[in-house]
């Protein structure tokens, strides 16, 4: 599941930064992409949102370090939903 | 004012203003912008290239969608933080645009709103569509 996060959210990068040449990788920042301002991380976690068809909540997106804690997030989210 | 705080907002709320495009908005964007392009100054010159007459500026009816979030939705407590615009028609003086805006989507974690909004001239030509992006204050 883990291989198949990562390439939607590669795509949502992508569109979000306007850079094909974005590889995501687990340790990536906010610092590493040049656009990743406030602005920019809210229209990420929305698109995110709406790509693996799930929601956030504020005390959520405001711990996560990296990518790699984004994926993880994700991960976690995609399996409770699909347990239930 | 409108003063819509975010719990007020809901999808497919709309408003809709009307304005008229007068000789005074044209030396008034002028002065603003800096933009002394001759389409927007002199009739001869617009006629040359096409069209009737001098032709109003793009971003100076862009400025409407401005007027629609922060006066009328959201209005007071507006945020605006993203637009994108496209221009479909030319503009002239003494034009009565009409502005309309509507709700399409709601993001409560960031109080955000996206609007779909368009304008139109007083033949209901469409003169320009956008989609606005705004925070919410309160």
């Amino acid at each position: 599941m883990e291989k198949m996060i990562y390439e939607k959210m590669q795509s949502v990068f992508v569109d979000i930064f306007d850079d094909n040449n974005i590889k995501l990788t687990p340790q990536m920042t906010a610092k590493d992409i040049d656009d990743w301002d406030s602005l920019n991380h809210i229209n990420l976690i929305v698109s995110l949102e709406k790509e693996f068809s799930i929601k956030f909540a504020a005390s959520e997106v405001q711990q996560l370090e990296n990518v790699g804690a984004m994926v993880k997030l994700i991960e976690k989210k995609l399996n409770f939903k699909n347990s239930n | 004012m409108n003063e819509y705080t975010y719990q007020e907002l809901y999808l497919e709320m709309n408003v809709s203003f009307t304005t008229e495009i007068t000789k005074d908005s044209f030396s008034q964007f002028l002065s603003l912008s800096g933009d002394s392009n001759p389409l927007h100054s002199d009739d001869l010159y617009a006629e040359a290239i096409k069209y009737p007459r001098k032709v109003f500026f793009g971003m100076g009816t862009a400025s409407l969608y401005s007027t629609l979030v922060g006066v009328y939705l959201p209005g007071k407590f507006n945020l605006l933080q993203e637009i994108d615009i496209q221009f479909k028609a030319p503009v002239f003086e003494h034009d009565h645009l009409t502005v309309y805006g509507k709700i399409v989507e709601l993001q409560p974690l960031f109080k955000r709103v996206i609007i779909k909004s368009h304008i139109t001239n007083q033949n209901g030509v469409k003169i320009s569509t956008s989609k606005i992006t705004c925070g919410v204050l309160k």
